[in-house]
């Protein structure tokens, strides 16, 4: 048998065995989310490109939470930022107008995809007017003219035990495309906490940009797209610009923030 | 005295290793002994008072405040034994109601935790009674429980718990002149 310091030894010996194991569990939960969060955004621009709806599959009993789009994302036409072509991966621009400073982080790709499972009769329907409730605040940026919301978009949540337990699912993808699919702005939204994960996912974002007073990281990809991550009110979201400016993109962000 | 609570709370809310020494300290042997009454194996009653003593680690639950923090820890013990009374079972691992001899440590232990020479031989005679009377003579006259908090650990209903207290004291009665000791009621 053990005298009473073996046992404290042991005891906190497995505290911290299991804290290491939490920390693993953590580290694969979120390295799930990254892919995830990405795929979703990718997918809910896709839906702007394309026709496919983004509605639960009712008679399937699982359904991606990626959106379900087959369209490819077409080429659209890169728009010339109206910011200075960074050379170097930060490339602070001070506006003393609206004191917002951008600093576009350059971003190489977009982590995998992956794919994860949620129950199509746990999904409970939202309006746009819900939609604005249950985030309390405004999800639906102000978009050039141009761009409108995609009128095939379903909003909800998921809620256990067919839609009336706890909650367990609340990101939505909001995507605005214009007339021939060549610009597009999409928009991941969650309560409390960024969309598919409880962090910022996008680790290259090491330079934070600041807008109507909140951080910021924005990041453009080679395609020319652009990709932003910020909590505001305790909703956080991702977004993904394509064929938009920066002042567009800084404009439609600046809408989200008031 | 809060019988530990403030040292758990002092681990739980301020992450103060001391307070979790402190309850381990002061409850590793009893918890013990009183599981030893489910198992009937000092060293698989020694692992789950460990267990009972990592959940407390690791995963930091709250007592619900209607009963002592010691009435807590012990229902803590009585379901972690009753878990591993289950597996056992299942796994037709050992008759964990055969009556072993006492190790040496395992009657050091009881030396220095019961102390009494009447209690120690009370102890000896329980050994020898159903799991049920062990359990509660253990927490009422060992562990002091009021027949209150015994249903509590034990979930079963005060009425319950004095019919078995009733039961007990009279089946270890028995054991206690059998082994020619001189019963006393307390």
């Amino acid at each position: 048998m053990k005298n009473i310091d073996e046992t404290v030894h042991t005891v906190f010996d497995r505290m911290e065995q299991y804290q290491v194991h939490q920390r693993k569990r953590k580290k694969v939960i979120l390295s799930t989310a990254v892919s995830l969060s990405i795929v979703c955004i990718i997918g809910a621009f896709g839906i702007a490109f394309g026709n496919a709806p983004v509605q639960p599959d009712k008679s399937a009993n699982i359904l991606a939470s990626a959106p379900l789009s087959t369209s490819p994302v077409t080429d659209p036409p890169v728009t010339e930022p109206t910011v200075a072509e960074p050379t170097e991966n930060h490339v602070p621009q001070e506006k003393p107008v609206n004191n917002n400073m951008i600093v576009m982080n350059q971003m190489t790709s977009l982590p995998e995809a992956d794919y994860f499972a949620l129950f199509t009769n746990d999904f409970v329907s939202m309006t746009k007017q819900e939609m604005l409730e249950y985030y309390g605040i405004n999800v639906f940026a102000t978009v050039p003219d141009d761009l409108a919301l995609k009128s095939e978009q379903h909003f909800g949540i998921y809620r256990r035990e067919n839609g009336t337990g706890d909650i367990y699912h609340d990101t939505n993808d909001i995507v605005f495309a214009n007339a021939d699919s060549t610009r597009g702005f999409g928009i991941s939204v969650a309560k409390g906490r960024y969309p598919y994960s409880f962090v910022p996912l996008w680790e290259s974002i090491s330079e934070m940009s600041t807008i109507n007073g909140v951080s910021v990281g924005i990041g453009q990809l080679p395609d020319g797209s652009y990709y932003a991550e910020f909590m505001y009110q305790n909703v956080g979201f991702r977004l993904h610009g394509v064929g938009v400016s920066v002042d567009e993109l800084e404009s439609m962000i600046a809408s989200l923030i008031k | 005295m809060d019988n530990g609570a403030s040292s758990y709370r002092r681990f739980r809310d301020d992450g103060d290793e001391n307070g979790l020494i402190d309850i381990i300290k002061q409850y590793r042997d009893g918890l013990i002994f009183y599981i030893n009454s489910y198992v009937r194996n000092i060293q698989i009653a020694e692992e789950i008072a460990e267990d009972v003593f990592v959940l407390l680690a690791t995963k930091k639950p709250r007592d619900k405040g209607g009963s002592s923090f010691k009435t807590w820890l012990y229902t803590i013990a009585h379901n972690l034994a009753i878990n591993r009374l289950k597996q056992m079972a299942r796994r037709r691992e050992i008759s964990y109601d055969s009556c072993g001899e006492l190790t040496d440590e395992e009657a050091q232990m009881e030396r220095s935790y019961i102390r009494e020479e009447q209690k120690i031989a009370l102890h000896h005679a329980i050994q020898k009674l159903k799991p049920e009377y062990r359990q509660i003579i253990w927490l009422v006259y060992f562990e002091g429980f009021s027949n209150k908090e015994a249903s509590l650990i034990m979930k079963k209903s005060v009425h319950n718990i004095e019919t078995l207290i009733y039961r007990a004291r009279k089946a270890l009665k028995q054991q206690l002149e059998k082994e020619k000791f001189h019963y006393e009621e307390y």
